[in-house]
């Protein structure tokens, strides 16, 4: 259980970390350039064509990674392009925006756009537990031993409801982390300035 | 929109081949370029050098196997040879002789020596039908009028006719050419010892049938029968390749010249995964945005909320996708891809409820007040856009699991089965279909973002202190 948790936990924390960086730095060139808007909308196309379901199985048969590393990977880099469009799209919906569009660039901007960061590491959670669960239930490689394949090959009522528990937690965890890291980023509140 | 399409297929075919299991025969043929295309000159050139220096078992089944379209890069040479090498080639080639019936008295391929007498007279008498149009004129007369003016010479040049022949079955509309087919296919059936029957009073969609069965084949062989010289050299480094292969097979299904078996199929099922898809789109968008409008409405106590919904979320999240009781029915399914939306909607809908979007929305509005449920609820539908295209891909995921869970015969199941078994056409057709409904649901999402930005928003009043 522990081996699974840890598995889990780690293939989390990389896509994580994945999602950040790779939707970060595609969102500062969506933001700033039009070519690195067309490139979002790309890989957001790529993203639908290549569900993490199928892509999860070329990837390990790819790369021949450790399970956990090819997972966060690729559910990184899928919540990653999404990041990138989430960036994109909430800052055109400001409802003032800023003329320089550079300033968007600037770390403490993109760390007040706590939704996207927070919703990616939710999302993220989930995404990795459900597609070992998946992959899992349908045989599908990579194979491992983690919280999600435990909750697919799990007969026992308790053992499924466990492993729900301790994912939730899990995201617990990871939510309040997330708060606590941006907040400290981001700072208190700025004073509205005068209309 | 073709460009990024291609583009899009050649890296989804380069994945798809270095990530699925393949077998050796697959893999002896280069993925995107040829550098060296062979054609019927080096196979029989190859089988000749082999039987040239001793007995090869392998070379002369290979010379058999090539048959007719050898012989003009075969016989020619006989001359040449030293007397065993000429007796053994003449051996080699007897099966070639037997099929087509050339030999009046086949006692005579029994005998070395006057089975090289037989064939060397053989090139002597009839080399001038190999050539290319002679077979034209010959299959076109089978095509256009009666299989029996024209079929025992073709049957007679063998494999050296299967490139003309293949080439006029053309494309399979009316009555006239179902029967064109049935002729040709006959003959190429006879030729390559195969079955590609159209019968008497087929249907012009079933004689396509067969006549797509036959062209598949010669996808697979085309290079053991056709030379690759001058441009058709040039073009063979890409066609000799298994995405040049698989391009050219999709070529004819998109313009009709085809059959597509997969496409066919892929239709039949997505009547069962569209509605379950547009159930799951569609309830987590009325649910991303209402939950949206209604927290930020709420804002100060959606931290509590937030993290006791998503977890709930998440306790429900795999159980209804993974776990989910079998045999559902459709209806039943719609209901749990409904369900599914619900907690697909869910924690996007949290998150932007709580965190800058709500912001966002009443921006220089006074938070202790906040505008009317109605405005929160219009705003928050406006910022749907951006989240539906990323939505779409999460629903793929779940609306496969639920497919295959319930025992429905989706596009989720057989894509699951071709992962398994490396079936690279399914998942070629279903990750591009995916991607161009991934495109048109961003295309979409983009002009009704951009229609929304550009309708001039009534500003929120703003208090002057």
């Amino acid at each position: 259980m522990l081996n699974a948790l840890l598995a889990t936990l780690g293939a989390t924390v990389l896509a994580v970390v994945c999602a950040l960086l790779v939707g970060v730095a595609l969102g500062g060139l969506a933001l700033g350039f039009l070519e690195g808007s067309r490139l979002s909308a790309r890989l957001v196309e790529l993203r639908g064509a290549l569900p993490t379901l199928i892509a999860a199985p070329l990837l390990d048969g790819w790369l021949h990674l450790p399970a956990p590393v090819t997972l966060g990977l690729l559910v990184g880099a899928h919540q990653g392009f999404a990041v990138s469009r989430w960036v994109r799209g909430l800052r055109l919906l400001e409802p003032t925006p800023g003329p320089d569009h550079a300033r968007a660039l600037r770390p403490r901007r993109w760390l007040g756009l706590s939704p996207p960061v927070r919703t990616t590491i939710a999302l993220c959670a989930v995404h990795v537990v459900t597609l070992e669960a998946l992959l899992s239930a349908l045989q599908l490689p990579p194979f491992t031993v983690s919280l999600g394949s435990l909750m697919a090959q799990a007969l026992a009522p308790a053992a499924r409801f466990g492993a729900v528990v301790a994912l939730c937690c899990l995201f617990v965890l990871l939510d309040q982390g997330a708060e606590r890291w941006a907040r400290s980023w981001v700072g208190p509140p700025a004073e509205a300035s005068p209309p | 929109m073709l460009p990024l399409l291609v583009i899009g297929s050649i890296l989804t075919f380069a994945l798809l081949a270095v990530g699925l299991p393949t077998s050796p025969e697959q893999r002896a043929v280069p993925l995107f370029f040829n550098p060296d295309p062979r054609g019927i000159r080096h196979h029989a050139a190859e089988a000749l050098d082999a039987l040239r220096a001793g007995e090869d078992p392998r070379a002369a089944e290979q010379l058999a196997r090539l048959g007719g379209a050898a012989l003009p890069h075969v016989l020619p040479q006989l001359e040449h040879l030293a007397n065993d090498a000429q007796r053994r080639v003449a051996r080699a080639l007897a099966p070639v002789a037997r099929r087509t019936g050339v030999a009046r008295d086949e006692a005579v391929l029994d005998d070395p020596d006057a089975s090289v007498r037989f064939w060397k007279r053989f090139w002597q008498d009839r080399s001038l039908d190999f050539q290319p149009t002679v077979v034209s004129r010959l299959v076109r007369r089978v095509a256009a009028r009666s299989e029996a003016l024209g079929s025992a010479d073709l049957l007679q040049l063998d494999t050296y006719a299967l490139p003309e022949l293949v080439r006029q079955l053309g494309s399979i509309r009316h009555q006239n050419d179902v029967t064109r087919a049935r002729r040709l296919l006959h003959i190429a059936g006879d030729i390559t010892e195969r079955r590609w029957l159209v019968a008497d009073d087929a249907s012009p969609e079933e004689a396509r049938r067969a006549v797509t069965e036959c062209r598949r084949w010669w996808d697979e062989h085309r290079a053991l029968y056709t030379d690759v010289i001058g441009m058709s050299r040039l073009t063979a480094t890409l066609t000799q390749t298994r995405y040049g292969r698989w391009a050219l097979r999709t070529l004819r299904e998109v313009t009709g010249l085809d059959t597509s078996f997969v496409g066919q199929d892929l239709a039949r099922r997505a009547r069962v995964t569209g509605p379950l898809l547009l159930c799951c789109m569609i309830g987590a968008w009325l649910l991303a945005a209402a939950g949206a409008a209604l927290l930020a409405a709420a804002p100060r106590r959606g931290g509590l909320l937030l993290r006791g919904a998503s977890a709930l979320a998440i306790a429900a999240l795999i159980p209804a996708a993974v776990l989910w009781p079998p045999r559902l029915g459709l209806e039943g399914a719609m209901a749990a891809a409904c369900a599914l939306s619900v907690l697909l909607g869910a924690l996007p809908a949290l998150h932007l409820g709580r965190g800058a979007l709500a912001e966002l929305l009443v921006a220089g509005g006074d938070k202790g007040s906040p505008p009317p449920l109605g405005t929160l609820l219009r705003r928050a539908l406006a910022a749907a856009p951006v989240w539906a295209p990323l939505a779409f891909a999460e629903a793929i995921t779940l609306v496969f699991a639920l497919e295959w869970s319930s025992g429905l015969g989706g596009v989720g199941p057989r894509t699951v089965l071709a992962l398994q078994r490396g079936d690279v056409a399914w998942l070629m057709a279903v990750c591009l279909t995916l991607g161009v409904a991934t495109a048109v649901v961003q295309i979409v999402a983009d002009a009704a973002l951009a229609r929304s930005l550009r309708r001039p928003a009534k500003a929120p009043e703003v208090s002057p202190c």
